[in-house]
């Protein structure tokens, strides 16, 4: 069996005359969390849609499992397990009863998982899914999808509905999938969230995969976003390594603006500490950011045109 | 044909339960239709001659041969045979209007509103939701017509038989399917529920309206109108079979093309919506050429 549970080679899809994909090619293999970043509207869901074979490619070749993912969707299905961005229910149904049909069209059954995670969620799975918030459905389909015992799954912006505390327990179980083995494809347009639980990550942007690699070798990609208030002026600031783009906001130069690398954090808090700190405020850097730095333009949808 | 159709049954169930209500409310009124109807008819007839003769009478009347339908020449008149009459058109219209949006509902709805992508993303068949709206169809329709042959026996008008009354049930279902299928078809060949919905009850608009007009002057041409065939069966009295199996015929017609109609639609596809609108994010499915 090959090692790669997906592999796309410069994949394209058009609709009509417009390219939603240009040029896709990554791979996933077995056993790692890859996270699959980029803006609305770059084509992150048209790829998983492909790689579900729910959509035909235009151009390229995408297989799971060794398999084609048009063509051999019933040998692919089982063994994955997917959750959409937005989901949807049969509003008259409870949750509880969707949860248990999700399974079954899996060939799967209600087991002691799916309980489980019912609880961790804290999900009434007795009201009709009419009732339900975008969280609670979102909820429906991540309970559904981890209870299965699948060998990839596939999250396509899993956390746009969930609260913090809701989120911190999705996480905690991706990361247990990953110490599992399992193969996890998740999608996102937060840096920070696939920074927290992925090994690798593929960036995209207006239909073409950008940058693509071991999260290790990208941490330039995620220096912090510094703000920093000090009584005394902080010259000093521009001759530490691991400081750029450094900016003082206030003419006597104590307050300061600046992105760091992560390794030489101390080094930096050390200096700072020489002119002592009044206010730190320190943020992961957004994709935006990113796109803003590597690329000279926000990296926006086509939506906009 | 097997593998696209995978585990079409639990969609089944799950359509049922999820349209249950709907469905109920509707074969109540339908049901207590036939039963009013009956029930009057036969009043009318058994309270003496002359309130049946006015009934006839009226009925004869161009005005009311457009509304519901020409009333069959025979010499003697009795309540099963005015029935027929009054009930065919009306009756066809009604369960059109309850079986056109259930079906639209079960395929392209769901596929609308992202539903089907998750349970596509299973180990599901590529056409088990057609599978199993027709399959909701089938059930449904068969409990009403089941309901309608009881509630004509209890009745028991002046004028029926059994075979009258099995055969009135019969085409009833069978109406149901000619334009259930026809509602499915064209939620395959639109691209969005508001649009296949239109489509329907246009289809089904224009079959009133030719009906009306032939009805009136060209009984012939009747024919024309998938509502016409019905009261071509001539209840109780000649109790034709052949409009039946026209109809029946092309029930299966709409039923068979979605499926090559869903393959051809992935790569080439029939799209009856201006190509300006972005569609939402979560249309799963390309349908239209952009
Ligand atoms: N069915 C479709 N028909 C036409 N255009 C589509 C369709 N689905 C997506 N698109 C377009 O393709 C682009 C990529 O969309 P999508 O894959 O949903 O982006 P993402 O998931 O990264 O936000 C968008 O510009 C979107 O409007
Ligand atoms: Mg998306």
């Amino acid at each position: 069996m090959a090692t790669n549970v997906i592999e796309l080679d410069h994949v394209q899809k058009k609709f009509g005359k417009f390219e939603a994909l240009k040029n896709v090619s990554f791979t996933l293999s077995s056993g790692q969390v890859l996270g699959f970043l980029g803006p609305n509207g770059a084509g992150k869901s048209t790829t998983i849609r492909i790689i579900l074979g729910m959509l035909k490619k235009t151009a390229g070749s995408v297989t799971v499992f060794g398999h084609d993912a048009w063509r051999d969707d019933a040998v692919i299905h089982p063994r994955i397990a997917y959750i959409p961005g937005d989901v949807y229910l049969w509003p008259n149904l409870s949750g509880g009863e969707i949860i248990d049909l999700l399974l079954r069209l899996n060939g799967r059954d209600h087991n002691k998982k799916t309980d489980d995670l019912m609880q961790r969620f804290k999900f009434d799975p007795t009201k009709k899914a009419r009732t339900y918030s975008k969280g609670n459905r979102q909820k429906v389909a991540l309970i559904a999808a981890l209870s299965q015992d699948a060998d990839l799954y596939i999250f396509d912006e899993p956390t746009s509905g969930l609260d913090t505390l809701n989120e911190q327990t999705f996480q905690q179980e991706v990361l247990k999938l990953k110490q599992a083995g399992k193969s996890v494809l998740l999608s996102s347009h937060i840096l920070s969230e696939v920074e927290r639980m992925c090994d690798s990550i593929v960036i995209i942007r207006d239909g073409s995969v950008i940058e693509s690699g071991n999260l290790d070798q990208m941490q330039h990609l995620a220096r912090l976003k510094v703000e920093v208030k000090t009584t005394t002026a902080n010259d000093d600031l521009a001759q530490v390594a691991g400081v750029h783009d450094l900016t003082f906001a206030a003419a006597d130069h104590t307050k300061a603006v600046f992105t760091a690398d992560r390794d030489e954090l101390s080094r930096i808090m050390q200096t700072l500490a020489t002119a002592s700190i009044l206010d730190l405020r320190v943020s992961p850097p957004t994709l935006e950011d990113l796109f803003m730095r590597y690329y000279g333009k926000p990296g926006e949808s086509h939506a906009a045109e | 044909m097997r593998r696209n159709n995978r585990r079409a049954g639990y969609l089944l169930k799950a359509n049922l339960k999820q349209n249950l209500k709907f469905s109920v409310v509707w074969l109540v009124i339908l049901i207590m239709m036939i039963l009013s109807g009956a029930v009057k008819l036969e009043a009318a007839f058994v309270n003496g001659a002359s309130g049946s003769k006015d009934i006839v009478k009226m009925l004869q009347a161009p005005e009311m041969a457009a509304m519901f339908g020409a009333t069959p020449k025979v010499s003697t008149y009795n309540a099963a045979i005015i029935f027929a009459g009054v009930m065919v058109v009306f009756m066809i219209i009604l369960q059109a209007l309850w079986v056109m949006p259930l079906m639209i509902r079960d395929t392209r709805g769901q596929e609308e509103s992202g539903l089907l992508e998750m349970v596509r993303a299973r180990d599901v068949g590529r056409t088990a939701d057609i599978t199993a709206a027709i399959w909701e169809l089938l059930l449904v329709s068969f409990v009403m017509a089941a309901a309608y042959f009881a509630s004509l026996i209890a009745v028991n008008m002046d004028g029926t038989d059994m075979t009258g009354d099995l055969l009135f049930a019969i085409a009833m279902l069978i109406a149901n399917l000619v334009f259930g299928s026809l509602a499915l078809l064209f939620a395959q060949l639109a691209n969005n529920t508001r649009i296949a919905s239109m489509l329907s009850y246009m289809v089904l608009a224009a079959a009133y309206l030719i009906r009306l007009v032939t009805d009136l002057n060209h009984q012939q041409l009747t024919w024309l109108s998938p509502i016409g065939w019905f009261e071509k069966v001539d209840f109780y009295t000649k109790n034709q079979l052949t409009p039946l199996f026209l109809g029946l015929a092309a029930a299966s017609c709409f039923v068979v093309l979605p499926w090559p109609l869903r393959k051809v639609a992935i790569s080439a596809p029939v799209c009856w919506q201006k190509e300006t609108v972005a569609p939402p994010q979560r249309h799963g499915y390309d349908r239209c050429r952009r």
